[in-house]
């Protein structure tokens, strides 16, 4: 198909270009932000890059200041926590659900399905009842992310294990194979794009989580959300390091989705397809 | 058989162990404390305070969480209901603290204090933070807010610092002129707003009549013509532009930076904010009283022990507790007066290095009487709600008669 | 086989605890605060006094009062969701439609549209209002446009709009990468058959295109729907403290700010019931035939 330069087609560009800038933008003035100091950032040199490249404010955001690298570790422990929670029940569940047979089994996928309408705003005052003696540790918020992101979890496996056929089961059981070593030896190999897929949904839920985490947090195991939003305050005179702070918390994020972009944006396809 | 034995003597040994060393361990305490950030006032003295702690009861480990304070607000009073209050922990005292007490969750001290330990606090110390005869908490501050004015930014326009309302409005007329912000507000964050509103009601309302409001007493109103002047009066104060622009949607934090930096020549606030002044500006802030309106009020202040530290109802060593709350109480009151970060609630012979802190408590030890701000004394709603309304009022979305009308629904309860 | 696959201990194994722990963290819960909402307080607030109340909380939400904001939040929830579905989904959709026809560059646009929705909303909020702060006055200036009064986070007709724009801009990628996945799996027969026949850009959209993703509108729909009314994370970063101008927030402020927690279970479960009640209406419009693929999300907005 021959592209032929037309007015279309350099409107398009200017379009799409457009809002290239309007996405990159507020990354581009956060970036600049960190390394400014307070008197670029307020009034001399807004837009433009700064003069010099004050490094040091990274060095406030990371250390006792900002306290950074405590909370990104408390995000990461929590999430990775959440995302084996997740896997493990939603693969086994999923596995009990849609691969073995029994009466009910519909019904009980159904029942999981619907709570994925629940959003974890309404069970809040309840749920605070049962967690607030955990606040202290990991717990208090791993609890609540592994369950309520259950659903998708199963939802998104089950969309993929349909495609697995039965022989799998047979030849395994022809073999000798007890039912956990077919589930988790022959069966659970052919779910790992499924449950790539399902842990990135869960990824990016769970890694934003701000409402829960501000509840169920005391310092020591404070997230990356919040603390953010604490460091906001704490540092209306230093917009630099707050800038600091934001580009080290974006960071990770941004560097796992740019190496795994491709396989990040099938894997959403792939599950709201099949959701 | 032998096995048997074997096995029970080293269990017997275990236990033997075990007891011998729980006797030796130190008793264990969950605290809560504000000022998680590092910009805070108070958090250089706290960490003091619990250094001299450790080194004078090592009986007794101290197991801190630190929180913010907005954030401890909301997180503490839903701790209470599953009965999860650390055993000593920072609170406010007046209609918040009673919250608490009614639901019965915290510790009534008095078989604890001794006339030894009251001796040493200052005088109507425990006012807002005893019901019934009882005593619910230690205060580590003295409060009280007044006009910041830095006198830099007043010789430089050639303004007198007010002494009068009238004087007041000339001032912020003239800075205005100059093209100067007059005064700082955070109005975000409400409360910021209430420090302003306070002072002014008290001056043109009275201690007693606003005393009524705030404690919800028998016959108390807001529907008079003195609360309708004196909001009428803040309303003046927004209509000249006494505060920046965007004051509405400023957090305290962010309101005070331009302050930080001489560009905002006045400020009401508590007597905190002298704390958290550079040694620089130090030199250059003088504080004042709010000024004077006129009618016989005039040397009432807001303000007295509003925050201090309480122990949960439930804690499992009471005595304990008491021994942590107290050394606390009196050292932080010690530690924070030194470092300008707020007034003693205890006797001291600490000397304080902030003079702007010194001026304060000079012109507060001379003062009529201290009356608890509106959103401290109310609790819940009704402490939302005189937020939310001062809030409004800013805005220019409600008169100050609607205020008073506002105000006056906490008393349809 | 049948039998190792229907023994029913291994079932248990595999299921019971997912499902008691699931039930008991999401499922009681949100029966606890149906139970709640229906007292006039809640017990361990003050203890006996606490009896059934019935609808009583679900009509003082609704009563008109001036000093009463649910229904002003409702109402700007119901807002959101209009820009959401009206302004945002086809403003993906048009991005959407221009990458998978074919533009100079089409994977690198669609990864950088994409980043915004990593970031988190948390960075995305204070970033906004940064510029809201800082930029965009000076932009308004320069363009001699008037700033309205109180400043843009300030003003109180501008100030919940504002407060909008940051979760609409993240989530555009969001959308935008769901509508092109579906759009590239239209077989390429049908799309060439169209060409043929003398379709293009338009034409070719709206007849062919756009009918034929039609579940993915739908799926995008969905968590545009439920995220606008579950909306919390940007408005309470950039509002004002206790701000009750959306339904998630004025929960949030009655549950721990006026300690109202029956009145704020209320809140909570009518949230719920927007949400239910909007899923099954959307499932009406598209006449889905299959019982399951009801597209319900957890809401990305």
């Amino acid at each position: 198909m021959k592209r032929k330069v037309t007015v279309g087609t350099i409107l398009k560009q200017v379009f799409l270009i457009l809002w290239l800038i309007l996405c990159l933008f507020p990354l581009y003035w956060m970036f600049t932000m960190s390394l400014k100091d307070t008197n670029e950032i307020f009034g001399g040199n807004m837009v433009g890059l700064p003069t010099q490249w004050l490094w040091s404010n990274y060095g406030n955001a990371w250390g006792s200041g900002g306290r950074v690298s405590n909370y990104m570790l408390n995000s990461v422990i929590d999430t990775f926590a959440t995302l084996i929670g997740t896997s493990l029940l939603g693969y086994m569940s999923a596995y009990g659900l849609l691969r073995m047979r029994w009466k009910g089994q519909k019904v009980v996928f159904t029942y999981i399905l619907m709570g994925m309408m629940i959003p974890m705003h309404a069970a809040l005052y309840p749920l605070t009842e049962i967690l607030l003696t955990l606040t202290k540790t990991h717990w208090a918020l791993i609890i609540p992310y592994v369950a309520f992101n259950i659903p998708i979890t199963i939802l998104i496996l089950s969309g993929f294990i349909a495609n697995i056929p039965y022989e799998m089961e047979e030849a395994a059981c022809i073999d000798g194979s007890g039912i956990y070593r077919t589930a988790f030896t022959i069966i659970l190999p052919m779910m790992v794009p499924a449950l790539i897929t399902a842990a990135i949904f869960v990824f990016l839920q769970v890694w934003n989580e701000l409402l829960l985490a501000s509840l169920f947090t005391t310092d020591s195991v404070r997230t990356l959300t919040v603390g953010i939003k604490q460091m906001s305050g704490q540092y209306q005179t230093d917009y630099g390091s707050m800038g600091a702070g934001l580009v080290i918390a974006t960071l990770p994020t941004l560097v796992l989705y740019m190496c795994m972009s491709g396989q990040v944006q099938k894997s959403l396809i792939a599950g709201a397809v099949k959701g | 058989m032998k096995k048997l034995l074997a096995v029970a003597l080293a269990v017997a040994m275990l236990l033997g162990m075990v007891s011998i060393a729980s006797a030796d361990e130190p008793v264990v305490l969950k605290v809560a404390s504000i000022w998680s950030a590092e910009s805070e006032a108070n958090r250089a003295p706290m960490l003091k305070t619990l250094e001299q702690f450790a080194e004078a009861h090592p009986e007794i480990k101290l197991e801190v969480e630190w929180y913010e304070a907005n954030a401890w607000k909301d997180q503490g009073e839903t701790l209470a209901l599953s009965d999860s209050l650390p055993d000593v922990f920072y609170w406010n005292a007046g209609g918040v603290l009673w919250n608490l007490v009614s639901s019965g969750d915290i510790l009534p001290l008095n078989d604890y204090l001794t006339d030894e330990i009251t001796d040493q606090l200052i005088g109507g110390a425990l006012a807002n933070m005893t019901f019934d005869g009882k005593v619910y908490q230690l205060p580590y501050t003295n409060a009280c807010s007044c006009l910041y004015c830095n006198t830099e930014l007043f010789e430089k326009y050639g303004v007198k610092i007010p002494e009068t309302w009238d004087e007041l409005l000339e001032a912020v007329k003239a800075f205005k002129a100059a093209g100067v912000t007059p005064m700082a507000l955070g109005g975000g964050d409400k409360w910021p707003t209430n420090m302003y509103t306070d002072l002014i009601a008290l001056r043109f309302v009275g201690d007693e009549a606003c005393r009524a409001c705030y404690y919800k007493t028998e016959g108390a109103t807001f529907k008079t013509q003195d609360w309708v002047d004196a909001m009428t009066a803040f309303k003046t104060l927004i209509d000249l532009g006494a505060f920046p622009e965007d004051a509405i949607s400023l957090t305290r934090d962010e309101s005070e930076v331009p302050y930080f930096a001489g560009e905002i020549p006045m400020y009401v606030h508590g007597q905190w904010f002298s704390g958290s002044l550079s040694p620089e500006m130090q030199q250059k802030v003088k504080a004042v009283k709010f000024p004077a309106v006129g009618k016989g009020y005039d040397n009432q202040w807001m303000g007295g022990p509003a925050e201090g530290f309480s122990i949960s109802a439930h804690t499992e060593h009471p005595a304990e507790a008491f021994v942590a709350c107290q050394f606390l109480a009196q050292h932080q009151s010690d530690n924070g007066f030194e470092c300008g970060a707020g007034l003693p609630a205890w006797k001291t012979e600490v000397q304080c290095g902030n003079p702007v802190m010194n001026q304060i408590a000079t012109q507060v030890a001379e003062g009529d009487s201290l009356l608890l701000w509106g959103n401290t004394a109310l609790s819940g709603d009704d402490a939302t709600l005189i937020g939310d309304t001062v809030y409004d009022l800013l805005a220019g979305k409600i008169t100050p008669e609607q205020w008073t009308e506002d105000m006056e629904t906490i008393f349809g309860k | 086989m049948k039998r190792v696959l229907s023994n029913k201990w291994n079932i248990a194994v595999f299921v019971l605890p997912t499902v008691l722990f699931f039930t008991y963290i999401v499922i009681f819960p949100i029966f606890k605060t149906l139970w709640y909402s229906l007292l006039n307080e809640i017990p361990a607030k003050i203890g006996d006094q606490s009896h059934f109340s019935g609808i009583e909380h679900y009509i003082t939400m609704f009563t008109p009062g001036r000093r009463n904001s649910f229904p002003g939040a409702v109402v700007n929830s119901l807002s959101y969701a209009a820009i959401s579905v009206f302004i945002q989904l086809p403003f993906s959709l048009f991005i959407a439609l221009l990458l998978a026809n074919g533009v100079k560059g089409e994977s690198m646009y669609r990864n950088v549209f994409f980043i915004p929705v990593v970031i988190s909303s948390v960075v995305v909020s204070l970033l906004w209002g940064r510029l809201y702060k800082s930029l965009l006055p000076q932009i308004f200036e320069s363009l001699n446009w008037e700033i309205p009064k109180n400043g843009f986070l300030g003003n109180e007709q501008t100030k919940i709009l504002f407060s909008f724009i940051p979760s609409l801009w993240q989530y555009v990628g969001y959308h935008m990468l769901l509508m092109y996945g579906a759009l590239k799996s239209i077989p390429d027969d049908i799309i060439e058959a169209a060409t043929v026949d003398g379709a293009s850009g338009p034409m070719l959209a709206f007849r062919i295109q756009i009918p034929m993703i039609k579940p993915m509108l739908k799926v995008c729909l969905s968590f545009s729907l439920i995220g606008s009314f579950k909306l919390f994370d940007t408005p309470w970063v950039l509002l004002e403290r206790s701000n009750m101008d959306l339904p998630a927030l004025s929960m949030y402020v009655e549950m721990f700010s006026n300690h109202k927690y029956s009145y704020a279970s209320a809140q909570a479960i009518f949230i719920v019931l927007e949400c239910l009640v909007f899923t099954v209406l959307l499932n009406v419009v598209f006449k889905d035939r299959d019982g399951k693929r009801l597209g319900r999300g957890k809401g990305a907005a």
